[in-house]
């Protein structure tokens, strides 16, 4: 037994944090303080590596991401005032996050398509295409390979420049497709909802949809020169997918 | 966008730049999320917390000055955000332990040692003050140094160090340490 126990050498012990470990263990073979504190926290460090840590859900992510810009909107400098301006904008700013999570489950994509023979070249490339696109944001695109004719990515970053500051550095490509390609589309997107790599987009704002508590994805996109939201809600492994028109937020796929 | 530093991002925030605050955020919002939960204990709760965080955070973006790293400025204020939400609901009970589970007494059943009658790691965090839960979470939880906790909570290392050791005793004796205290 001794005056003064030391416990942060006990703990540096406990989580085998010490180069020498002998000074350590002899405080706990001779000490029973010592010991005890030496016992509880390897406890509570186990307690904690067999914890999970918690995570924010896609539709709490998406949540607080809206909620933030529903309350700072005021206050934050406006963009471009034209209402085109605003829905470039903000397609651009859903562009970019949604390039970011694209460029993540890219590789995971890629790998996927090529076991299914039932996703057409098209739409495997307009999900697929965005990750190089991305790395490649400030310059021009180059058209995409054969077979994919009906799709194109966009330089959004140029269109969003008459958006002015506050679209700065969003200038990722965003999916282009047209109203023939529809089927493939939403088969596409069902895809990838399912393998849950598609997400909520924060800017997102269709209430009727985003206010549903079965809201699975929101991605943006553009048909026919027109911005639209892809969505998916419902069961996870059979989503209901909808391509909803993002300046009226009403349903234009499927149709009736 | 995703390879400039947290305190650029904030310089381009505080211009208005919004896809610049979103990757600030996604940075930080899931270890946000879950220093706020294990301080505040109630999901809902912990949501208003990390948006209210990031509102301050955003509004006082123009004040960073990068004397600290911005880390350490937003989990101050995640801390302190929770702790504004805990004191408008002081009123309410703390929460109960789960059913069939009681506090590890040495003269209780061998059996309470058994694994489905400890509460998980939450719920017995629960138990602790705020003050040794926040100092545990932040330390040991999610692991930042001493130092660096310290600087979070704005106290001496000493204080934490102190904070952490009794806390530590405090939620052993809850998990339910047998071997320590039987
Ligand atoms: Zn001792």
């Amino acid at each position: 037994m001794h005056e003064r126990h030391d416990l942060d050498l006990i703990a540096a012990f406990a989580r085998e944090a010490l180069a020498d470990a002998s000074p350590a263990r002899a405080l706990i073979e001779s000490c029973p303080e010592c010991a005890e504190y030496y016992r509880a926290t390897r406890l509570v460090l186990e307690a904690v590596r067999t914890d999970p840590a918690p995570r924010l859900t896609d539709l709490e992510r998406y949540r607080l991401h809206r909620a933030i810009w529903e309350e700072v909107a005021p206050e934050a400098p406006a963009a471009s005032p034209t209402s085109r301006g605003r829905w470039w904008y903000r397609l651009a700013g859903a562009a970019a996050a949604l390039a970011a999570v694209v460029a993540v489950g890219g590789v995971l994509g890629n790998g996927r398509a090529a076991e299914e023979p039932t996703m057409t070249t098209a739409a495997r490339e307009l999900f697929t295409a965005a990750p190089d696109a991305m790395a490649d944001r400030d310059e021009t695109l180059a058209p995409l390979s054969a077979g994919a004719e009906a799709f194109d990515t966009t330089e959004a970053a140029s269109s969003a420049a008459g958006a002015g500051e506050a679209a700065d550095g969003a200038g990722a490509p965003t999916v282009v497709f047209s109203a023939a390609d529809l089927p493939e589309v939403a088969s596409a997107f069902t895809d990838r909802v399912s393998a849950g790599e598609a997400v909520i987009e924060p800017t997102f704002d269709c209430a009727e949809w985003a206010d549903a508590d079965d809201l699975l994805a929101a991605e943006p996109a553009e048909m026919d020169g027109e911005p639209v939201w892809l969505l998916a809600h419902g069961e996870r492994d059979a989503p209901s997918v909808e391509v909803v028109d993002a300046a009226e937020c009403v349903v234009v796929y499927p149709h009736g | 966008m995703k390879d400039l530093p947290d305190p650029d991002l904030l310089a381009r925030a505080a211009r208005g730049d919004r896809a610049a605050f979103d990757e600030l955020m996604r940075r930080h919002e899931d270890r946000v999320f879950a220093i706020c939960l294990r301080i505040v204990r109630d999901r809902e709760v912990a949501l208003d917390t990390v948006q209210d965080t990031f509102l301050t955070v955003f509004r006082k973006a123009g004040q960073f000055r990068g004397e600290s790293q911005f880390s350490t400025w937003l989990y101050r204020v995640a801390v302190n955000t929770c702790y504004d939400h805990l004191r408008r609901r002081k009123r309410r009970p703390t929460e109960p332990l789960p059913e069939g589970f009681e506090p590890p007494d040495r003269h209780v059943d061998s059996a309470l040692s058994s694994v489905e009658l400890r509460p998980d790691l939450t719920t017995a965090l629960a138990s602790l003050s705020e003050e040794f839960r926040t100092t545990l979470v932040l330390a040991d939880v999610e692991g930042f140094p001493i130092g660096e906790v310290a600087r979070i909570l704005d106290v001496a290392e000493g204080t934490v160090k102190s904070r952490l050791h009794r806390a530590r005793k405090e939620l052993a004796r809850i998990l339910g340490n047998r071997e320590a205290w039987g």
